[in-house]
């Protein structure tokens, strides 16, 4: 009767183990090597239904750059007048969600933005339902949050209803020179913000109803943010 | 004993392999939409005096000559020979300064004027100076904001 050598059965098990363990490693790293082979092709189309998210401005919808405060291009501002203008957010998806805003403002001239003057002169009204999350919040930015989910073709409650220019900006006064001859003593006074143009920038998100707790944690990467029975908690 | 070892050993490491957890690796639903835009705010403003002289009075009114609309007040300085008087919508302070009651539009002059009438008979020569301010209209909480030395604006109340 022949006998089983010991030292084979270790080296052959061994082997067998590492050629195992080698072939689970790359199954669950994911990593998926190609073989030149030959096969006929076969094509299934798939068609998902998707989340979509618009943004309105007074019930109009508003996308791409220049799209934004259209109504004001030709008018001159009265600072620390309000003027209306409803922002709000719709689903034009296929599935409900929840959403958020991300809201950017600041100041610039021909040459591009002045980082060095204040964003917060522009001042946007904030309507009903909706949440700032502070802990995203710097000098340019804002994040708010819609307190309910948005069903499928529905429209949030307005995030801003109107704008002003806080009309501190007077105080910022530059110089006063006379212009006039100097028997007619002709004062005239400029300041940081004149001739400028201010730029808000409103980006819409939508995120998925089901699992959105670990979905607003991973696509949104916050953490402070909860989402469950269709309600939103900032905290 | 050896084999035994050994079997112990791999069935420890099939254990291991198999309770092994796989790295987690969702993917979320999400969408985006951007709108941007831009305004102009203009702080600057212009007015521009004007008078007139008929049947020996002066005649002051002051016109809007910039893109906003403004509040306006004038100061006469002249010798005690000369009366000043003003038409509805002036309102005289006890500062000197003659205020017009009401915002002044874009392109709106006063309609009505300011007088300077020579009373009596002088008993030498002198001159009237016209002074005039303006002042954009700034509103705060609904109202105008009161220019620095200003003693008075117009009550109106904005939404």
């Amino acid at each position: 009767m022949r006998r089983f050598n010991t030292k084979k059965v270790v080296l052959v098990l061994s082997a067998l183990l590492i050629v195992l363990v080698g072939m689970i490693a790359v199954l669950r790293s994911g990593i998926t090597q190609a073989a030149l082979t030959e096969s006929e092709e076969q094509t299934l189309e798939i068609t998902m239904s998707e989340l979509g998210v618009s943004v309105l401005e007074n019930g109009k919808t508003v996308s791409g750059e220049g799209s934004l405060l259209s109504d004001f291009k030709s008018v001159s501002l009265d600072p620390g007048r309000t003027y209306t203008d409803k922002i709000t957010v719709k689903n034009s998806g296929a599935y409900d969600e929840y959403v958020r805003v991300v809201v950017k403002k600041y100041w610039q001239d021909s040459k591009g933005k002045r980082v060095n003057l204040s964003p917060a002169y522009i001042c946007l009204v904030t309507g009903n339902g909706w949440t700032e999350n502070a802990k995203e919040q710097t000098t340019e930015q804002s994040v708010w949050y819609c307190n309910n989910y948005v069903a499928v073709g529905a429209e949030s409650n307005p995030v801003f209803t109107g704008f002003y220019i806080d009309s501190e900006v007077f105080t910022n006064r530059e110089k006063s020179v006379n212009v006039g001859e100097p028997e007619n003593g002709v004062i005239k006074v400029t300041y940081d913000y004149d001739d400028l143009t201010f730029v808000v920038e409103i980006e819409a998100q939508a995120i998925q109803y089901n699992s959105a707790d670990k979905a607003i944690k991973s696509a949104w990467g916050v953490t402070n943010v909860t989402a469950s029975g269709g309600t939103v908690s900032v905290g | 004993m050896k084999k035994k070892s050994i079997l112990i050993v791999l069935a420890v490491l099939l254990v291991f392999i198999a309770t092994t957890p796989i790295k987690e690796s969702f993917a979320y639903f999400t969408a985006h939409d951007e709108a941007s835009g831009e305004a102009s705010v203009d702080l600057t403003w212009s007015t521009e005096l004007k008078e007139e002289i008929k049947d020996n009075e002066k005649h002051i009114t002051i016109a809007n000559t910039g893109n906003t609309p403004v509040i306006a007040r004038v100061k006469v300085f002249a010798a005690e020979y000369a009366k000043i008087t003003a038409g509805d919508g002036w309102i005289e302070n006890a500062d000197g300064w003659w205020y017009y009651s009401k915002i002044l539009e874009v392109g709106q002059s006063t309609p009505t004027e300011v007088y300077v009438s020579i009373v009596g008979d002088p008993e030498y020569d002198f001159e009237i100076v016209v002074v005039h301010e303006s002042s954009r209209v700034v509103y705060k909480d609904g109202s105008i904001v009161k220019p620095a030395k200003w003693n008075y604006v117009p009550n109106v109340t904005v939404a």
